[in-house]
């Protein structure tokens, strides 16, 4: 975890400096995480590489843009992820199965999803599937699926106010269970301070 | 501004997921940069979120990163890494030598000190705002089940007084039976002249369309007293009180329009007793 914070310096340091290793480090550190949020948003696995790849491209292309005071480098990433893959979708190139027009209509399947978890850390892995489904489908929707506040809404037959308040819930939870790797955290960090200084 | 509430709203989940109105992700830029707590929110929220698609990682399929190199050679054909990434590392490395032994040795342990208790503050926070949150709602479900035993204790008293006045000895059951309108009809006045109380019960009546309703009469001296109109279908399982009418010689059930008529229609009579 705490190799990957360092990882991040490095990376927004090389980004900014539009330095292409950083590309390579991306790929190697966050591209099955991406991958994993575009594949869920379009099924079609030939498009699904292509927008892989436009991602990667785009955030190359705003490398510089990239601005670390307002949030992490893989929020960042993710929303152009997610943007990419949901602009396919409505642009038509992509010809989806159903006939609405609006978003994917696959229904969400949870046992999906857990099939798909594949995290070496299973105490989290533990933890995630602990979360009360009424959680996860409503951040699976918007965050992997790319659904907006009210199509989740539509999509649950649930008022938005319900929405907002799941989403928050289920952060909480997934916080909760980030919550004991903060000790492990704290001391992998200072191992790295002690690397650095004595380097 | 109350940072508290701010952060309970939700927004800043909707901001990480990237939900927001551009007009509102602005508001929070600004916002972040005042408030170094919902930064800290923040950065929370991100690292939950992150772990999650972590969790959900697809390997993507070998070989598109070869493309994704390409494509980028071709985006920009002249490489130009503007200065030597090394830069960082030995900026600070330079300052560090540039101090002493035990200045070096001071500032790590100070780090480490800044680290640990910044940790220890952010840990403790999430678990008060857990326990805030948890204790926030145990609350809202005690002031349901409190509601809903109040309910539950007003209907029972209700239904013990009902019942007592039943069992009384001195309450008579006046038993009014369906006429040439509806045979099967029946409803009964429980009338009891000690306790100066009386009421009523439908025990079948035939249902009537919205615009009408039923309307109860005694007979007093023979002629028609108002005691007023009812409904079969909202208060069948009740008795309904009615006023208490020393001299009723009968009771009698008349249909007439919603909201009840000054004197009964004796052809839309559908039930009538005698008080023997």
């Amino acid at each position: 975890m705490v190799k990957k914070t360092d990882i991040e310096s490095q990376i927004t340091i090389l980004l900014l400096k539009e330095d292409k290793e950083a590309i390579t480090l991306l790929y190697k550190n966050y591209s099955a995480a991406i991958y994993g949020i575009i594949s869920r948003i379009i099924q079609d696995k030939e498009i699904a590489n292509e927008v892989l790849q436009d991602t990667f491209v785009k955030i190359w292309k705003n490398s510089t843009k990239f601005d670390i005071t307002k949030g992490k480098l893989f929020t960042w990433m993710a929303q152009i992820a997610r943007n990419s893959a949901i602009d396919t979708i409505r642009s038509g190139k992509y010809q989806r199965s159903t006939k609405t027009d609006s978003l994917p209509e696959y229904v969400y399947n949870s046992e999906n999803l857990s099939e798909s978890i594949n995290v070496s850390d299973s105490g989290l892995k533990t933890q995630i599937n602990k979360m009360d489904l009424k959680y996860r489908e409503v951040i699976d929707l918007i965050y992997f699926q790319g659904y907006s506040q009210s199509e989740t809404a539509k999509k649950l037959d649930l008022p938005l106010g319900t929405i907002k308040t799941r989403i928050r819930k289920a952060i909480i939870e997934l916080r909760k269970s980030l919550g004991n790797e903060v000790f492990t955290l704290f001391v992998l960090i200072s191992l790295a301070i002690i690397t650095a200084f004595v380097a | 501004m109350d940072i508290k509430k701010y952060i309970e709203s939700g927004i800043l989940e909707q901001y990480v997921l990237g939900t927001l109105q551009s007009s509102e992700v602005n508001e929070i830029h600004i916002l972040l940069g005042e408030h170094p707590v919902l930064r800290a929110e923040v950065m929370s929220i991100e690292i939950a979120l992150e772990q999650y698609a972590q969790a959900h990682s697809v390997a993507p399929p070998p070989g598109l990163e070869q493309l994704i190199l390409q494509k980028i050679e071709a985006e920009s054909p002249t490489p130009q890494p503007s200065s030597n990434p090394n830069n960082y590392q030995q900026n600070v490395g330079n300052t560090a030598q540039s101090s002493g032994m035990m200045g070096k040795i001071l500032l790590l342990l100070i780090s480490i000190g800044l680290i640990g208790a910044l940790f220890g503050y952010f840990n403790a926070n999430e678990k008060l705002k857990n326990l805030e949150s948890d204790h926030a709602e145990l609350q809202n479900e005690h002031e349901i089940l409190k509601t809903d035993c109040e309910e539950a204790k007003a209907n029972f008293n209700e239904t013990e007084q009902y019942f007592a006045f039943i069992q009384d000895v001195n309450t008579k059951p006046i038993i009014m039976n369906g006429t040439d309108n509806a045979k099967n009809a029946l409803s009964a006045v429980y009338w009891n002249p000690i306790k100066k109380k009386s009421y009523l019960k439908t025990y079948a009546m035939p249902e009537v369309p919205s615009d009408k309703q039923y309307q109860l009469w005694a007979i007093v001296d023979g002629k028609p007293v108002d005691m007023g109109v009812f409904d079969v279908a909202l208060d069948a399982n009740d008795l309904i009180e009615i006023p208490y009418i020393k001299d009723a010689q009968a009771f009698a059930v008349t249909l007439e329009k919603r909201g009840g008529v000054e004197s009964p229609t004796m052809e839309a009579m559908y039930v009538i007793g005698e008080n023997s």
